[in-house]
């Protein structure tokens, strides 16, 4: 959790920075971070921050960003079985790339509560939110996140948990071609699209090459 | 409506929008037959996006990337605790970004 604690503030602290040049006010830059917590999004949302505000593109710009929460979402769903409702919902607040990889890792050795995602979750948004806050405060006097490796930080977290998620050789027809589509989409299309459409991908291969 | 208004209206719609989608996925799933070929794809989907999340920039990386994710899937394979095994990684990285220059 450390590593992607420290990952998510180095963020934070760049969009609050951004934010700030953006001309958002403390006030709204945090409301941001506290009602959207979406990294991404909200970065890409600063790059659209002119007057007069294009609102409905902004909008639709996040929509699509987040869209992959779509799929993340749904691979949770056999762990929400038995669970109310109401505490799924709360839980799916604090969905972010890093608690759900979290997650899905814990429930790799056995766990099997959801609600691993609110604790990582949690932890992560207080995280983003002062280091939001932190980054507007300190205008532009910070520090290059490159300088100190921590842009590789990610890389590095997603690496081990997936190098933590092989069972068989099964699971490298799926990884390859999500990997290779995910390639192919990130060269045409700006974006985090490459993580959706990998993440299709895969997915299919998945379902297409599993003997039933 | 003021520039403030729009700020605060887009960013509440900003969440409306985001919550949706984490909350969508599931709801979506149920429109699936609770077959062992969707369920084998539904499992597919974590490593296909950890893949996914981490293809690009590797592909795109220079050298110093590539040696360091090297040796942190070295280390990975070897089960070092997550931290340590970052780093490794971080310090492989600027120790090689040093040396190429």
């Amino acid at each position: 959790m450390i590593p992607l604690a420290v990952g998510v503030s180095s963020y934070g602290m760049v969009y609050g920075m951004m934010a700030r040049q953006a001309e958002l006010s403390l006030a709204s830059a945090s409301f941001m971070s506290l009602w959207v917590f979406a990294g991404a999004s909200q970065l890409i949302a600063l790059d659209m921050w002119i007057s007069p505000l294009p609102v409905a593109a902004i909008v639709l710009t996040t929509l699509i960003v987040n869209i992959r929460h779509l799929l993340m979402g749904a691979s949770l769903t056999p762990y929400m079985q038995g669970e109310r409702p109401r505490s799924v919902l709360a839980s799916l607040f604090f969905m972010t790339d890093e608690s759900w990889a979290f997650t899905v890792k814990e429930m790799g050795s056995g766990e099997s509560r959801i609600h691993y995602l609110l604790g990582s979750g949690l932890c992560l948004y207080i995280m983003w939110f002062a280091s939001s806050v932190t980054g507007h405060l300190l205008g532009a006097v910070i520090d290059d996140p490159a300088k100190w490796g921590l842009d590789f930080t990610f890389t590095a977290v997603f690496l081990i948990l997936l190098v933590g998620m092989y069972r068989s050789r099964r699971d490298i027809p799926s990884w390859v071609v999500a990997a290779a589509v995910a390639i192919v989409t990130a060269y045409f299309i700006p974006g985090k699209w490459y993580i959706f459409t990998g993440g299709i991908a895969g997915s299919l291969t998945g379902a297409f090459t599993h003997d039933a | 409506m003021t520039h403030e208004q729009q700020t605060y209206l887009a960013i509440f719609l900003m969440g409306v929008v985001t919550y949706a989608t984490r909350i969508t996925g599931p709801v979506i799933i149920r429109f699936f037959p609770d077959t062992p070929r969707v369920r084998a794809g539904l499992a597919a989907i974590p490593g296909a996006i950890m893949a996914s999340l981490i293809a690009p920039t590797i592909a795109n990386a220079g050298t110093a990337e590539m040696v360091a994710s090297a040796v942190v899937i070295l280390c990975a394979f070897r089960k070092l605790p997550l931290l340590l095994s970052i780093i490794i990684g971080v310090g492989t990285l600027l120790l090689v970004r040093s040396v190429a220059g």
